[in-house]
């Protein structure tokens, strides 16, 4: 018998599950505060709507079924007993993720400075080399042609634009 | 009608079209052999590259993707016991059990005329039954549209797998994305927060790129695994598949491509449900149940005929209603209305020779996949282990590029970069994000029926749709009882 399982306070029983329900509420709530100030009415003709429904109308019934659900969700989560895939995860892995991560961040941020071409190729050489590749054909490859094979498939074959390189 | 059909068939005869579902194909097959990749993910992926097609050209090339990765995730599964996709888990049961008999040949190609026979059978019933099917649909107005679109989302939360709070909290998400942007009524902005570059709403292919692919590069990245299944055999070995060891298979693909047909009709339950009651229904069919699990060769052609038997009906409610069932038919709707093509009724009467030809071009497609699968499974087999060090760039190269160029708003990219954070968590937390992809999609619509359905009951709901709407009210009022039997049979099984 696992825990959870076994009764105990509150605290005891909490999961990942519980959290997740417990973020549907506030985002529930955070949504139904914002409503008034993030949604516009639309004019009214001869005191008649001209939509049918009000552009709120949506949005507070996702945001009342956020909090409903969140409420269902949380005491179900009690007895909920998935595992938490980020638990079984070494340190490294994370290391791993937040490098993938910044590679990314970086690339979006240098792709219109530097051009698609230019900035996949050194995003493609940073990703190969450390993901464990030592062989200099195969990232010449994916670091070099890779990046040129795309941009023209979309700029000359498929005729749509890609930001260029810095010399044009 | 055959003026239609003998239109949509001169469409078709160009060598461009079959080249480019013959390209689609190679890439779904290879993409789909590759385990830990998804036939979703490299849709996904090269989905952008059908926007600056003809639709001719873009959507059969997609279709060649979509049926080549089905296929695909077979040959892994055979050769190694890793199923290459989701569809392929069940032919884990009798394929690796087969290659360690020394007849991985066999499987692969029993396999290979399954998928084919299954997908062409269903493909042409889903050709003959979809014209009739969107007369119906286009006597339907917005009350009958906005009660199947509330069902046909209810189906995909109880459908999905796991727990259901979980599957209506990603519908709920979905939901709110989808109304960021403008009102589907009267354009009134919502949600923008003050940002200009958030009035023209959130876009399709940086969602489905973002939650389908950049997730495969971050579980890939996790651990740095630069081969999957290191030292394995992947050449196929022993007889090729005869006549007579066809034959006595036939009664199973013929009853798993019926299973399947139906399964693929039904939005949200999809190919790995399809494989699992096509095995289930062959080994209780059989005289032999015992044989099943210990490398039996209709174990093989039951699975590959049901998971392929889905493709084709997946198509009958996104072209006649505009719902698509899962999360690959949401991305053909992608293509669809990128092209300027929305499926629907309508569609049928604007442009019923296009359609009739994209419909074709799937028949076409179950055809190559027997050539190419015949001639290409032995190459394909040998790549069952790749470097990724390799292909997760170029993974990423494709998604940034795919998504860029669309709108060439840099804003998409950081939106498909926080999606896929986003959709790597949902995965290591056990949710499924085919509910939220749904709704994303299916949200305005449903808000537009609404609104359409409101005016039309003049303050008086209720009495409008009792009075006028009998579809209507049948609809909502079975919903529940459908809802109810639908979860009751998945938790059955479940638990089975």
């Amino acid at each position: 018998m696992t825990k959870e399982s076994e009764g105990g306070g509150i605290l005891e029983k909490l999961n990942f599950n519980s959290a997740a329900a417990l973020i549907s509420i506030a985002l529930g709530i955070t949504i139904f505060a914002l409503i008034p100030h993030q949604v516009e009415e639309p004019p009214v003709f001869f005191g008649q709507s001209s939509s049918g429904i009000s552009p709120k109308l949506f949005p507070q019934i996702a945001a009342v079924g956020l909090i409903v659900i969140g409420i269902a969700y949380f005491f179900t989560s009690f007895r909920m007993n998935e595992p938490n895939g980020f638990l079984e995860l070494p340190t490294s892995a994370y290391v791993n993720l937040a490098v993938a991560v910044a590679a990314m961040i970086a690339y979006v941020t240098l792709l219109l400075p530097l051009g698609y071409a230019l900035s996949s190729a050194l995003v493609a050489v940073a990703f190969s080399v450390y993901y464990g590749s030592r062989n200099l054909l195969g990232i010449a490859l994916v670091g070099i042609g890779a990046p040129f094979a795309i941009y023209y498939l979309f700029t000359r074959v498929l005729s749509v634009s890609l930001p260029p390189l810095p010399w044009g | 009608m055959l003026d239609l059909l003998s239109q949509a068939a001169l469409m078709l005869m160009r060598l461009d079209v079959i080249l480019m579902i013959a390209a689609g194909m190679c890439l779904g097959i290879r993409v789909g052999a590759l385990p830990g990749f998804t036939t979703v993910m490299a849709m996904a992926i090269v989905l952008p590259i059908s926007f600056f097609l003809e639709p001719i050209l873009g959507i059969p090339f997609l279709i060649g993707v979509y049926k080549g990765g089905i296929f695909g995730g077979s040959i892994p599964a055979i050769l190694v016991s890793i199923p290459g996709t989701g569809a392929a888990i069940a032919t884990t049961f009798d394929g690796p059990a087969l290659t360690r008999k020394g007849q991985s040949r066999k499987a692969l190609e029993m396999a290979l005329v399954a998928s084919a026979i299954g997908d062409f059978l269903s493909s042409f019933a889903t050709v003959a039954i979809i014209g009739p099917i969107a007369m119906i649909a286009l006597m339907i107005g917005p009350p009958e549209i906005a009660a199947i679109l509330i069902l046909s989302l209810l189906i995909i939360v109880v459908t999905s797998s796991g727990n259901f709070f979980k599957n209506m909290l990603m519908l709920l998400i979905g939901a709110l994305l989808a109304m960021i942007g403008q009102d589907p009524i009267g354009a009134m902005v919502r949600f923008d927060f003050g940002f200009h570059a958030l009035q023209a709403g959130i876009d399709l292919l940086p969602l489905v790129i973002g939650l389908f692919a950049i997730p495969e590069i971050l579980l890939a990245m996790e651990r740095r695994e630069s081969s999957i299944v290191a030292g394995a055999s992947t050449r196929p070995e022993g007889d090729r598949l005869r006549w007579a060891d066809l034959r006595p298979c036939l009664r199973t693909i013929f009853r798993s491509t019926a299973l399947g047909g139906v399964i693929g009709a039904i939005p949200g339950v999809g190919q790995v449900v399809a494989a699992i009651m096509g095995y289930s229904a062959a080994k209780n069919a059989s005289k032999h149940p015992e044989r099943f699990g210990k490398g039996e060769l209709e174990g093989v052609a039951a699975p590959e005929a049901a998971n392929n038997a889905v493709n084709g009906p997946t198509m009958v409610p996104l072209l006649t209603l505009g719902i698509p069932g899962d999360n690959i038919t949401a991305i053909m709707l992608g293509a669809f209305v990128a092209q300027g093509l929305r499926p629907g009724p309508q569609l049928f009467q604007e442009q019923g020779a296009l359609v009739y030809a994209i419909l074709f071009s799937m028949l076409i497609a179950c055809v190559l996949l027997l050539v190419i699968g015949y001639v290409l499974t032995p190459v394909f087999a040998r790549l069952v282990t790749i470097n990724k060090a390799y292909l997760v760039p170029l993974m990423l190269l494709f998604a940034v590029a795919g998504t860029y160029v669309y709108r060439s708003n840099p804003m998409d990219l950081w939106f498909m970069i926080a999606f896929g954070v986003f959709g790597y968590c949902t995965r290591k937390l056990s949710f499924d994000v085919t509910p939220l992809v749904m709704s994303f999609i299916l949200m305005p619509p449903l808000e537009y029926a609404v609104g359409q359905s409101m005016l039309l009951a003049q303050d008086d709901v209720f009495g409008y749709l009792i009075g006028s709407r009998p579809i209507t009210v049948a609809v909502l009022v079975l919903m529940p009882i459908l809802i109810f039997w639908i979860a009751y049979r998945q938790r059955g099984r479940a638990l089975a």
